[in-house]
């Protein structure tokens, strides 16, 4: 999914606290950002908060935005630190390490991956597995970065994401003979 | 198997591949509460209008209630017969001591419509300065009342009624509808003496800055060119760390009846206040109470250096100001406007009692929390 930057007029608008373009703003983006925190999220609920407070920090946040950086980056960051931040009030993630969920996948019988089930298997992981999962396979980060922002040690976070995928990977095998087919 | 990277991939793909979700009015609702407040691309002009509809609507609801809730017939500019300045002038020659009696000061409706001129009791050098006198003119059996306001104190509003002066000054007609005949200027306020008020206002809820308390101040009023009147104020302010001392100036124009202007400068050692407000009397009860309603707006000019106590003024139709002090976050000129009602109140010949409230208006540098005042004062005259 491809999202544009925001006008620098828009940006500007929000900045001056313009409740209109704020709205363009959260409506343009909030796709976007709710699909970010559902795989942060345990629940629907619990993403829909972190994406309001999010947006809550983008706003608050957009007069030090450097408007000569790109925007979808940076507001991609605040989410996800909002995201850690959430999860990090409930429980340090150094303590939900030993948090494993049932598996919760619900094959549909189609050979490839769905959203819907993808999306079940990760909110089913440990949310420190989770979000080491998220930000290292489908952010990007590294596990240096990753380190920095929990608050824990890079080998935590490579143990953390062996052990998300082992966890991914057994579900879906053992719910699906075959899952090497490209998703569509 | 964690290695396959074809597998990751694909998973990859298919967690991203989300449906487009909108949302719903009441997480953006739930959003916007929590969003800071919105910022006018020209304030200004919001505040000009703000500050007009807010007078326009007093003046509505002034003329509304006038009627029903004023005790006499008034006498206005739209009857056949409007108090003349001559009519006014030969009611009221000064009268011997020995013939002045006081009169009551609560009005005293009369019971005739008919009633000829000389059943208008010239207002005596001493009468309670709230004394209402009946009057009709020489030409129509139309009944006028004169409202007499001669005082003034520190806490008190200046009525734009006040205008007869204890020197067998004709007293002023008090009507609601304009036009009325502008003060002469010879106007015999010019002799005026000047006089000493003692007062204390008192905030039982929490101010601007989250102050309360009471605030004494000493205040010498005088006039000027006979139509402005001039007011030295020095007052004190509590802090939450120390009392403060204030000096306020202030200049009032007489303007009787139609809206009046206030210019309002308060200086600290902290900053300077520079302010301006248009009041109106709105209702003149029976003999003791008035209503003004007020708009006005101000500025506070700071120096950067000194941000412990950042001064703003919010005042009441003529009278000084009161000083709230700001805190350092809130900024350096620091601008508002504000409509509010005043109710002032005569205790007795020389207690004044006013009750004021405000609303500012587009503020946004104050949390919402702190937008609306009252204010209540006590003062004691001394001639």
């Amino acid at each position: 999914m491809s999202i544009n930057n925001p006008s620098s007029d828009q940006l500007a608008a929000c900045i001056r606290q313009d409740r209109r373009a704020q709205r363009q703003l959260y409506e343009q983006y909030y796709s976007w950002a709710l699909n970010l925190c559902l795989r942060y999220a345990t629940n629907h609920s619990e993403a829909e908060e972190m994406v309001n407070d999010g947006f809550l920090r983008v706003f608050k946040g957009l007069p030090s935005f450097r408007q000569q950086s790109p925007f979808i980056p940076w507001m991609k960051r605040v989410i996800i630190n909002t995201a850690i931040n959430y999860l990090r009030k409930k429980r340090p993630f150094t303590e939900q390490l030993n948090q494993l969920s049932e598996p919760s996948v619900a094959p549909n019988g189609m050979a490839k991956l769905q959203y819907e089930d993808v999306l079940r298997a990760i909110q089913g992981l440990p949310p420190a597995y989770r979000t080491v999962f998220n930000l290292y396979e489908i952010e990007g980060y590294r596990h240096r970065e990753i380190a920095q922002l929990l608050s824990i040690s890079e080998s935590s976070s490579r143990s953390n994401l062996l052990r998300a995928k082992t966890i991914l990977k057994r579900r879906f095998q053992s719910s699906q003979p075959s899952l090497n087919y490209r998703a569509s | 198997m964690n290695s396959d990277p074809q597998f990751w991939t694909n998973f990859r793909e298919a967690a991203q591949a989300a449906p487009k979700r909108v949302p719903t009015t009441a997480q953006w609702e739930a959003l916007k509460q929590n969003l800071p407040r919105a910022q006018h691309r020209f304030p200004w002009l919001v505040w000009m209008l703000v500050n007009l509809l807010g007078l326009a609507c007093l003046n509505t609801v002034s003329n509304f209630i006038q009627a029903p809730l004023h005790p006499f017939p008034l006498a206005t500019a739209t009857t056949s017969s409007p108090v003349s300045q001559e009519t006014a002038e030969a009611l009221s020659p000064p009268l011997p001591p020995s013939t002045l009696h006081p009169v009551s000061p609560f009005p005293q409706p009369t019971s005739s419509t008919t009633s000829p001129i000389p059943t208008v009791e010239p207002r005596p050098q001493h009468a309670n300065p709230y004394a209402l006198a009946t009057a009709a003119t020489a030409s129509s059996p139309v009944k006028s009342t004169f409202l007499v306001l001669a005082h003034d104190s520190t806490t008190a509003r200046k009525s734009q009624l006040i205008s007869p002066l204890p020197s067998g000054i004709p007293p002023i007609p008090v009507s609601f509808a304009p036009p009325s005949p502008p003060p002469t200027t010879n106007s015999p306020q010019k002799t005026r003496s000047p006089y000493l008020s003692l007062g204390i206002h008192f905030n039982p809820f929490t101010n601007f800055d989250g102050r309360q308390g009471p605030q004494p101040s000493l205040s010498l009023t005088t006039t000027l060119a006979g139509k402005f009147r001039a007011h030295f104020r020095l007052s004190q302010v509590q802090t939450s760390r120390q009392w403060t001392d204030f000096s306020t100036v202030s200049i009032n124009e007489f303007r009787d009846q139609a809206p009046g202007l206030l210019l309002d400068a308060t200086q600290s050692d902290k900053a300077l206040v520079l302010s301006a407000a248009i009041s109106r009397p709105l209702l003149s009860g029976p003999g003791r109470w008035q209503i003004t309603s007020l708009a006005g707006a101000a500025i506070a000019l700071q120096s950067r250096s000194s941000i412990e106590l950042l001064s703003f003024t919010a005042y009441g139709s003529p009278q000084p100001a009161t000083l709230t002090p700001l805190d350092k976050q809130q900024s350096f000129q620091y601008w508002s406007s504000f409509i509010g009602l005043d109710v002032h109140y005569r205790l007795t010949k020389r207690f004044d009692l006013v009750l004021g409230s405000r609303y500012l208006l587009s503020s946004p540098q104050l949390p919402a929390s702190r937008q609306a005042v009252f204010q209540t004062g006590l003062s004691y005259r001394i001639r």
